[in-house]
Parts: C-alpha cells; structure tokens; sequence
C-alpha cells in the first residue's frame, strides 16, 4: 500500500494535471475560433454560413464547461459536483455541435458535391467541426473513467494563475469579437442568407454601395 | 438573430466569470443552450436529399 504522502503527492500531480488539461482544450478552441476561422474569414474572404456560424456556437458552449471548472478551481470552489457540472457543459455542447456538423457534412455527401468553402488537409471546415466535437467528448469521457482522480488543482504561483485569467479573458473576448463579426455579416436582417456573399451592415448603413 | 445568441453565450461567461450562485450559472448556460439548438432548429428546414 502506497505511503500516505506519496499518495498526496500522487493527487496533486494528477490534478495539476486535470486543471492544464482544462487549460489546454480552452486554448485549443480559442485558436480554432479566432485563429483558423477569421483566417479563413478575412484572409481569404470566405463568409460563415449559418451553419457554420451555429458551429461556432457549439464550440463556445463546449467551451463554457472549461471556462467553469478553471474559473471555480483558481477560486478555489471547485467541488466535485462543480467539476461534473463544467464536464457537463462540455459535453452538452460538443453534442448540440456534432449534430450541427454532421448535418452540414450530410447536405454535402452526395457525390459531385463540392462542399461549402475550402478544404483544408483534404477536409472541409465542418468536417474538422465534427472531429473536434468528438475529441471533447472523448476528453470528457476519459476524465470521467478515472472519477475524480484528476479534479483540477490550480497553481500558486501568481504568473501561472495571471496567465490562465489572461486566457479566460482571451475567451470572453472571442465570443465579443465573433458577435460584432456576425452582426455586421447579418445587418439589420432576422438571419443569414444559406450561402452569405457580403457583409449586409455595411450596405445598410451605405458604407458599400 | 445570430448575434443575440453570441449576446446570450457571452452573457453565460461573464456569469460563470462573476456570479458564485451555482443556479444561476446553470440558467444562464442553459438558456444560451437553448437559444442555439433553436437557432439551428431553424436553419434545418428540409429533410436530407440523401438515401443509403
């Protein structure tokens, strides 16, 4: 039988590890949905479709359980109905967002179909979509086997908890980012076109003509 | 409708971010649930034009 101390020291090894874990799937969704996306966005001009743009959302709301757990853990509230609570969320969301993909990979599985936007390493967006929504759940599902064996366990040091509130807000500021980008794609109008070609704010207010 | 649903996520955050009541955390995630599987509900409008 393990020492008493090994046995601590074994926990907190594994929640430091939970807790990076939840920082890692943070980042990795902030850079899918500020990076890649408003890369295909703005550089190549490709607007989101309605769908796509629900995608989003899916991620956010995945997101979210992550947001919970790391925000609870550097409070130092985090119990374990609270980090079932944020695994929830994760996995609610990344439901709702398989289901959104996978609708949109079924619009475009007929052969001859060239798919909507542009394929990237051979897949198209959606496709990536549906990928990342399984990685969740299958993260989600493997910290759950092992019960509460990696309930995260947040740093003392400051620099390191600075850091992760700096991600937190780098979150909150996506979603803001994405909600202005859309209302300028959506204008004035209730919802998107199915296949967006402009963004209809500026042809409201006729800044475009 | 798109960007009242990102307000409504957004909203969710800054609650998870700000507010301890652990109710209130779990209506605000479920309404901006909500709003997005109606925003997709919405989008769905015609069976799949597929057959296996």
């Amino acid at each position: 039988m393990p020492e008493p101390v090994a046995l601590e020291q074994r926990n907190m090894l594994l929640g430091k590890l939970g807790f990076w874990a939840q920082v890692a799937f943070l980042v990795a969704y902030i850079g899918v949905l500020s990076g890649a996306m408003f890369f295909f966005q703005f550089a190549l001009n490709e607007l989101p479709c309605p769908l796509c743009i629900t995608q989003r959302m899916g991620m956010m709301l995945s997101s979210l359980g992550a947001v919970y757990v790391l925000v609870q853990s550097l409070r130092g509230t985090l119990s374990t109905s609270g980090f079932m609570t944020g695994l929830g969320f994760s996995i609610v969301g990344a439901l709702l967002g398989a289901f959104m993909s996978a609708r949109q990979i079924l619009l475009h599985i007929a052969p001859g179909d060239p798919g909507y936007g542009e394929a990237v390493f051979g897949l198209h967006l959606y496709t990536w979509a549906l990928v990342s929504f399984v990685v969740v759940l299958v993260f989600a599902g493997v910290i759950l086997v092992f019960g509460t064996e990696f309930t995260p366990i947040a740093p003392t040091s400051p620099a390191a908890r600075t850091i992760v509130w700096i991600i937190i807000w780098i979150f909150v500021a996506t979603v803001a980012v994405n909600l202005v980008v859309v209302f300028v794609e959506e204008g004035f109008n209730l919802y998107l076109p199915d296949n967006p070609v402009r963004y209809e704010l500026l042809y409201q207010l006729g800044i475009l003509k | 409708m798109d960007p009242l649903v990102f307000a409504l996520i957004l909203v969710a955050a800054l609650v998870i971010i700000f507010v301890r009541k652990r109710w209130v955390i779990m209506l605000s995630y479920s309404v901006a649930f909500l709003a997005t599987a109606a925003l997709f509900a919405h989008h769905v409008t015609d069976a799949l034009n597929v057959s296996f």
